[in-house]
């Protein structure tokens, strides 16, 4: 496995690059080979890496469900599928974009650096650290396994309902609704591990001397979300908790009959779901100043400002989920507080934006592949936030609510908030973790084949949703044909153009053969924060010896 | 202490050149947004 | 480049320890799949479903005694000093914190269904609704819920109540003997912690069989029945999970496990037995008495 896996010699190597201590816990002696070496890890690197890879795969998977469903846009009437199929499809592209590529990619991320930001030797708790991620694999088997079961006559294929399970729609859905339930269930264990994981990490791990108010942003970042976690993702295991006995066990709680309220699902899911916006985007937002900072070599502005931001922003998370159902039927009173709070997130947000234009003010600027992913980012993340605002208007979301005008705002919002900030961390941290270079040409090409592609798929979205086309239907009206053609090639060229991003990561871990040069310590010239004190690729266990932060 | 390749650092003049120069774009592009804005004071619905 | 740190190895008794490669959490995640794969495919009839969650539940089990015995035999070993004990209690914290809310997401369900949907669906305008006829009120199974006669608190659960707070108070009373190294107190008042939980199961039991045989009060119930069975059917699970972890921990001290100053496992054991006798006292309020 060792031989064939890319992955494995990069952290091979590190073996060989980790000083000759005389005391191990074993771990590295009696370190198992092969596929076993990755099933049983407890290595936070060789985990950092499983949660990236497995990361990387399953936005294909996702995607290439994404692009099955542009094909069938591309014209009005039905082409490739029935609607049942194209309903499936884009639940579980969402359940997999949200869950099984952003999440884990971030959780990788956190992972690989936060020992190393914070001079510790690994994580807090690694046994927990390796289940946490193989709970991943097969909750994505089950969210997917209903496809192939009813190939063979078993169920009537996945879950149909949008990645929101809205009741009643769901009471009433096939097999798939109960494989989504309980891999919603493990998700959710593998999300509440990693967060205690990283919490305590942050909380009993950093180096001698390293304050709270001197930990790297992109930790203040995951603890937030870490909190956020732990707070939602047992809400969302109760909510589809009694989807599951309000489907199999004769209870009441989304049906009027037995006194119960569909609204109330849409409650219990929101109150995760839209937490669950922050919780892919902190990571980002946290990482993002570290690239600003190196790139325009000085340091981060507004280091107080942003780590109180961020609080700020995990505090008004957890009270503006009602938002997402302005037309439900809220009683007044309940839409102005809920409008009023969300608009109130724009404060810290601004703040952050702020921030990050101050760090390049007067920098000495220069703009390698990762810098330019920071640049994108943060002109299309600032799209997603004005969209929003127009969202967050009760009177005015009457007319967007449920438009493509939705999607093309949460595709702003983690599309190019979201993957885009992914990329920018994978290319910044890509050279630390493999020892070598990535290809920056290449890196070149993937940023602004990325960047035209992805609005041309999603800028004619918003002018589909204003001028009235729904979400989630198969077929529509022969006025939105050449805006929905428009967007079919984008997402194509989209897709395609994300090969480059697998192609040079394979690249930089096959390093000196595919002629790349080695990366030192430093990596960037700018780059700031213990993580580039350690060799690339750091020792096996990262700080044996924890640095004492001045 | 910085290695061979893609972080070569820079001259000093070549430090302080890409300063201005990122100073020059931040206040063109913070101009433009308020020529834009201004602009969509004149525009009729 | 001017670094802001140095690395001046910090003192050499503040190593961390990483345990072993083990194929424990792998395996774990299996015994997960199989029994949420059973499952389902269980709940849509078909034969092999219950086999292969009694596999799932099967890994699950040997699972669990293994790893834990493993991690028992680290601590007895002495690989955990104050720094990785810190790792532990936080850990445990933030795990009670998670099942606080998912507690949560069921009490706010409940209070969901009593303060605004079936007064909602009683008030609606009767020339429009489906269900001129239903007043409301609490206890409600809604508007065609099966009829039943609602739990009330001042039999079983009252009692219940009593055994619950009562075995709070010998957990500590034994927590005492544990800090000031009196083993008899600390292993009567386990004992007599896992008695009172054991008693505590077998009265809810009870209930439950009575609530179904006489009162007419099943899942099926409407809301009530909904709220009711869910929310102490998983409380009852977490007493029942925290009753297995006590007689583990009362095995461990038959053992001479512990000292004064070093049993974590007992005080996480605690803090969770704490924590579902502070759930209860919510059900009991809310559930059965208002």
């Amino acid at each position: 496995m060792s031989q064939d896996h890319p992955a494995a010699r990069s952290l091979d190597r590190s073996d060989d690059a980790a000083p000759p201590h005389a005391h191990t816990d074993g771990a590295q002696h009696a370190a198992p080979h092969g596929l076993l070496r990755w099933l049983m890890t407890t290595n936070h690197k060789d985990i950092g890496s499983m949660y990236l890879i497995f990361s990387l795969f399953m936005f294909f998977v996702g995607g290439a469900m994404i692009l099955a469903v542009r094909a069938e846009l591309f014209q009005p009437g039905l082409q490739l599928m029935q609607p049942e199929f194209f309903n499936q499809l884009i639940g579980v592209h969402a359940l997999v974009m949200i869950f099984a590529a952003l999440m884990p990619a971030a959780t990788g991320f956190a992972n690989w650096q936060i020992p190393l930001m914070i001079g510790a030797p690994d994580m807090a708790l690694p046994r927990i650290n390796n289940w946490g991620f193989w709970l991943l694999p097969p909750a994505a088997v089950l969210l997917m396994l209903p496809f192939a079961l009813a190939v063979f006559g078993i169920g009537d294929g996945a879950l149909a309902t949008g990645w929101t399970f809205y009741a009643p729609l769901s009471v009433q859905g096939g097999i798939g609704v109960d494989f989504a339930i309980f891999a919603v269930h493990i998700l959710g264990v593998s999300s509440i591990l990693g967060s205690i994981n990283i919490i305590v990490t942050i909380f009993n791990l950093r180096a001698p001397g390293m304050t709270m108010m001197k930990l790297p942003l992109f930790c203040w970042g995951w603890l937030v979300t870490a909190f956020l976690l732990i707070a939602t993702i047992p809400v969302l295991a109760g909510a589809v908790t009694m989807l599951l006995t309000d489907r199999h066990f004769g209870t009441s709680f989304f049906n009027a009959a037995g006194g119960g309220d569909p609204i109330l699902f849409q409650h219990l899911f929101w109150f995760f779901g839209h937490p669950e916006v922050y919780i892919l985007l902190l990571p980002v937002w946290g990482l993002m100043p570290h690239v600003l900072a190196t790139f325009s070599r000085k340091p981060v502005y507004g280091y107080k400002a942003q780590v109180y931001s961020f609080i700020a922003i995990g505090v008004l998370a957890v009270v503006v989920w009602a938002h997402h159902f302005f037309t439900a039927g809220l009683p007044v009173p309940a839409l102005l507080y809920f409008m009023y709070s969300t608009m109130a997130i724009s404060l810290p947000l601004a703040v952050l934006f702020y921030c990050w234009i101050a760090t390049m003010w007067r920098g000495a600027m220069s703009f390698e592949t990762p810098m330019l992913f920071a640049q994108g980012f943060i002109v299309l993340f600032g799209i997603a936030g004005l969209t929003g605002l127009v969202l967050a208007d009760v009177a005015a979301d009457a007319q967007y609510h449920h438009s493509y005008f939705v999607v093309a705002h949460f595709h702003y919002a983690l599309f190019a908030g979201g993957i885009m900030g992914v990329m920018t961390g994978a290319y910044y941290w890509l050279p630390k973790w493999t020892g070598h270079m990535f290809d920056e040409r290449l890196g070149k090409a993937h940023f602004w084949l990325t960047v035209i592609s992805f609005n041309l798929t999603f800028m004619p979205q918003f002018f589909l949703g204003l001028a009235g086309m729904p979400r989630r239907i198969p077929d529509y009206a022969l006025q939105f044909a050449e805006f929905n053609a428009i967007s079919t090639v984008g997402a194509f060229i989209l897709g395609l153009s994300q090969l480059i991003f697998a192609w040079n990561v394979v690249k930089s871990i096959r390093g000196a053969r595919n002629g790349l040069p080695r990366a030192d310590e430093r990596v960037w010239e700018g780059a700031q924060g213990l993580e580039w004190e350690l060799s690339s690729p750091p020792p096996h266990h990262s700080w044996e010896v924890q640095p004492v932060v001045k | 202490m910085n290695s061979e390749e893609e972080a070569a650092m820079f001259a000093p003049e070549e430090l302080a050149r890409r300063r201005a120069a990122s100073r020059r774009l931040a206040w063109a592009l913070g101009a433009a947004v308020v020529a834009l804005y201004l602009l969509g004071l004149f525009v009729k619905r | 480049m001017n670094s802001p740190h140095s690395t001046t190895p910090s003192t050499p008794a503040t190593h961390y320890y990483v345990p072993q490669p083990s194929l424990y959490p792998f395996m774990l995640s299996g015994g997960m799949f199989l029994l949420a794969l059973g499952f389902v495919l269980k709940m849509h009839d078909y034969a092999p479903g219950p086999w292969i969650m009694l596999g799932g539940v099967g890994v699950i089990v040997y699972v669990m005694f293994n790893w834990f015995g493993r991690v028992i035999a680290e601590n007895q070993r002495g690989a955990y000093g104050d720094w990785e004990d810190k790792s532990f209690r936080h850990g445990m914290i933030w795990f009670i914190a998670s099942e606080v809310a998912f507690f949560a997401a069921f009490f706010g369900a409940l209070f969901y269904v009593r303060v605004l949907s079936v007064p909602a669906l009683a008030g609606m305008d009767p020339a429009f609704t489906l269900w001129p006829g239903f007043t409301g009120g609490w206890p409600s199974a809604g508007p065609q819920g099966a009829s039943f006669t609602p739990m009330g608190a001042w039999g079983i659960p009252a009692l219940n109540t009593a055994l619950l707070l009562t075995s709070g108070a010998t957990l500590t009373w034994a927590h005492w003997g544990m800090l000031q190294n009196r083993r008899s107190q600390l292993k009567l008042g386990l004992l007599a912690t896992i008695l009172l939980g054991a008693a505590f199961m077998g009265f809810q039991i009870w209930e439950y069989h009575h609530a179904y045989s006489e009162l007419g009060l099943t899942l099926g119930a409407g809301v009530y029945g909904a709220t009711f069975f869910l929310l102490t059917g998983f409380h009852g699970f977490h007493v029942t999970l925290g009753a297995i972890m006590l007689t583990v921990v009362y095995g461990r001290c038959l053992k001479g496990h512990f000292n004064a100053e070093r049993h974590f496992a007992f005080e996480g054991v605690a803090w969770y037995w704490h924590f579902v006798d502070v759930v209860w006292l919510g059900l009991f309020v809310f559930v059965y008495w208002l």
